[in-house]
């Protein structure tokens, strides 16, 4: 099965945007942008404000790489997954947390942040806020690559469990506690593959799994999800160019 | 589609360090819940969980430390070039409560890729490993991603580790949501009111039929089945419909190639909360029509082991299976509607070659296994 990146959105320190406007290029060292809800989304959306910073970082990411690939909009729900890579996962958000939970022996903890303790937890308010029923889970690994979510992408596209998967990495690290990570970008970078026979008419190029298991983009190899959108945004500019 | 085995399976959780000790446990009906002594539980709406009274946590090291340890001790020889993939909701988060009071605390023990890379020095494999963190349903869902490695030909050789212990963080947290029973967990109860929180581990080995070749003359038991969607409905609750566990239930029978007259029992997530245990039996109900097989939930026992659950209940699944014996739903007296006569507070003889476990969890995640003999 023929399988196609369609859309890319990331927030990272050297800024955030998605695929085709070439406003800004992913990548970089340093603090992360902070995103507002009209960063990536059109109309109300209360609950937004009340994400933890990593969720906004990662939704916000998943947003403008469904928004790149025009699939932003929807009325029914679609088997489209999400798998992110994560070093830190939500560290910060837990240290936030466990401070509400040690004035008062515990009686103050707060409900709303422990809903964001768990690093999969902006893959549900992403499913949620754009109906994706597919698999959904994080990968948390070191070094952080990305390339096991999209080895898993690449999988369940193929064995046809989902008709597209949006996969990606999400880290804010969490200096506070430390130990370094051999994170080679912090912030959010996700892609959307889809079904090369289901793509909305555009595509960046055709990804896959050879023989030794390597990820290859239009022949390329791919060594991490970083990598990968560098790729699909030359590829998109040799385009226009020619 | 290759199929995958289950190679070997153990188990360590508040019923005893073994699995054949939980199974016997099961059986006899024992729960595991009792009084929290590890820490202040006055300002929490429960004061009860399943703890390992054994676990330790000495020096800087997380008592998740010590409960991996002890699965990869009972382990048997894993070969060198298995992918590990470990399965935990909070790792070593024990670690943040002790840095917090000022006592020393290996930071790295909080971070959930740390848990693959000491099962692997340990065991002495090649890779380093990952976590896989999708909430409640982390076991079951590493489950079927390390089966969907195989049956692709992407790996012969997975070895599933899955362990989430009970800390004040996570007491805390299901008690501000107001999930916590003051007395133990009685899932598919008309009276439950609520869940009970637990701790263990699991190991699960999975292998290709190569790799299995004649290693046991005896019945074997295959992972034929799975099944992972979201509900995309609320982020801590269920859809009260369970068309999200509905579906993960489907595609599962889809890949197993069976019909729901094949299931001949099923493990349910069966928390104790209200909506939770409402939900899945509304989705049986969907998907199985007027003959919903026997259903069970060992959370009455062993509590709610969250991000290691889905592992635990495979491996007692498997036992479930060889020995065709459903056993009882600890805690359950007066049944739920749609508990009555599918529900049972005894052990219960089926027939059949495949038993099914689901899992859920917060984000919206379900999934389903399905085992075959």
């Amino acid at each position: 099965m023929n399988i196609a990146v369609t859309g890319l959105g990331w927030v990272t320190p050297k800024g955030i945007g998605r695929g085709r406007d070439h406003t800004s290029l992913p990548g970089g060292q340093g603090p992360i942008p902070s995103p507002t809800r009209k960063t990536a989304f059109h109309g109300p959306f209360p609950r937004f404000g009340r994400l933890d910073a990593y969720s906004k970082i990662g939704l916000t990411a998943i947003a403008l790489a469904l928004q790149d690939a025009h699939r932003d909009r929807w009325e029914k729900k679609r088997n489209v997954g999400l798998i992110a890579s994560s070093f830190s996962g939500c560290l910060a958000t837990d240290m936030d947390y466990f401070k509400t939970v040690l004035p008062d022996g515990g009686r103050l903890a707060s409900p709303n942040l422990f809903a964001y303790t768990l690093p999969n937890s902006f893959l549900g308010e992403a499913a949620i806020r754009f109906g994706l029923t597919g698999t959904s889970f994080v990968i948390c690994e070191e070094p952080l690559t990305g390339i096991q979510s999209l080895h898993f992408a690449i999988g369940s596209i193929a064995e046809g469990e989902s008709d597209g998967v949006l996969a990606g990495t999400c880290d804010m690290g969490c200096p506070e506690i430390g130990p370094a990570s051999s994170t080679p970008v912090t912030g959010s970078l996700f892609c959307l593959l889809e079904r090369a026979d289901q793509a909305d008419g555009f595509s960046y190029g055709g990804i896959g799994i050879d023989r030794e298991g390597r990820i290859r983009m239009n022949g390329g190899s791919i060594e991490d999800m970083l990598g990968l959108i560098q790729r699909c945004i030359e590829i998109a500019t040799a385009r226009k160019g020619s | 589609m290759k199929e995958v085995f289950i190679a070997s399976a153990g188990a360590l959780t508040s019923l005893g360090p073994t699995l054949d000790d939980t199974w016997e446990e099961l059986l006899r009906g024992r729960t595991a819940i009792r009084k929290v002594e590890r820490f202040p539980t006055d300002g929490y709406k429960a004061s009860i969980a399943a703890c390992i009274d054994s676990l330790t946590d000495q020096g800087a090291r997380s008592r998740i430390r010590d409960l991996i340890s002890r699965l990869c001790t009972a382990a048997p020889d894993i070969p060198r070039d298995s992918t590990v993939i470990t399965a935990s909701t909070k790792a070593g988060i024990d670690n943040l409560e002790k840095r917090r009071k000022g006592l020393a605390a290996d930071a790295s023990d909080m971070f959930p890729s740390s848990l693959a890379a000491v099962i692997s020095r340990e065991m002495g494999l090649s890779g380093p490993g990952f976590n896989i963190s999708a909430a409640c349903a982390s076991a079951t869902v590493a489950i079927a991603q390390g089966a969907c490695l195989i049956s692709s030909g992407a790996a012969e050789s997975v070895f599933i580790c899955c362990a989430d212990i009970v800390t004040e963080f996570v007491f805390s947290g299901f008690s501000s949501l107001q999930a916590l029973s003051a007395s133990p967990a009685q899932p598919f109860d008309k009276k439950r009111s609520g869940l009970s929180l637990g701790e263990g581990g699991a190991y699960l080995h999975l292998v290709s039929p190569k790799r299995m070749g004649s290693r046991s003359a005896g019945p074997r038991v295959a992972i034929a089945g799975w099944g992972v969607a979201n509900d995309a409905f609320h982020l801590t609750s269920p859809s009260p419909d369970g068309c999200g566990l509905q579906d993960a239930i489907r595609r599962a029978m889809t890949k197993a190639s069976v019909e729901p007259g094949d299931i001949a029992g099923i493990s349910a997530h069966g928390t104790g909360t209200i909506y939770n245990d409402l939900m899945e039996l509304r989705a049986f109900s969907s998907v199985f029509g007027e003959r919903v097989p026997p259903v069970y939930s060992v959370k009455g026992a062993i509590g709610h082991t969250f991000g290691a659950a889905g592992g635990i209940e495979v491996a007692i699944a498997a036992r479930t299976l060889l020995t065709h014996t459903v056993p009882p739903t600890v805690g359950f007296r007066d049944p739920e509607n749609g508990a009555e006569g599918v529900v049972h507070s005894h052990p219960v003889s089926i027939g059949g070659r495949y038993v099914m476990t689901t899992n859920s969890g917060f984000g919206g995640v379900n999934a389903a296994i399905i085992l075959k003999e």
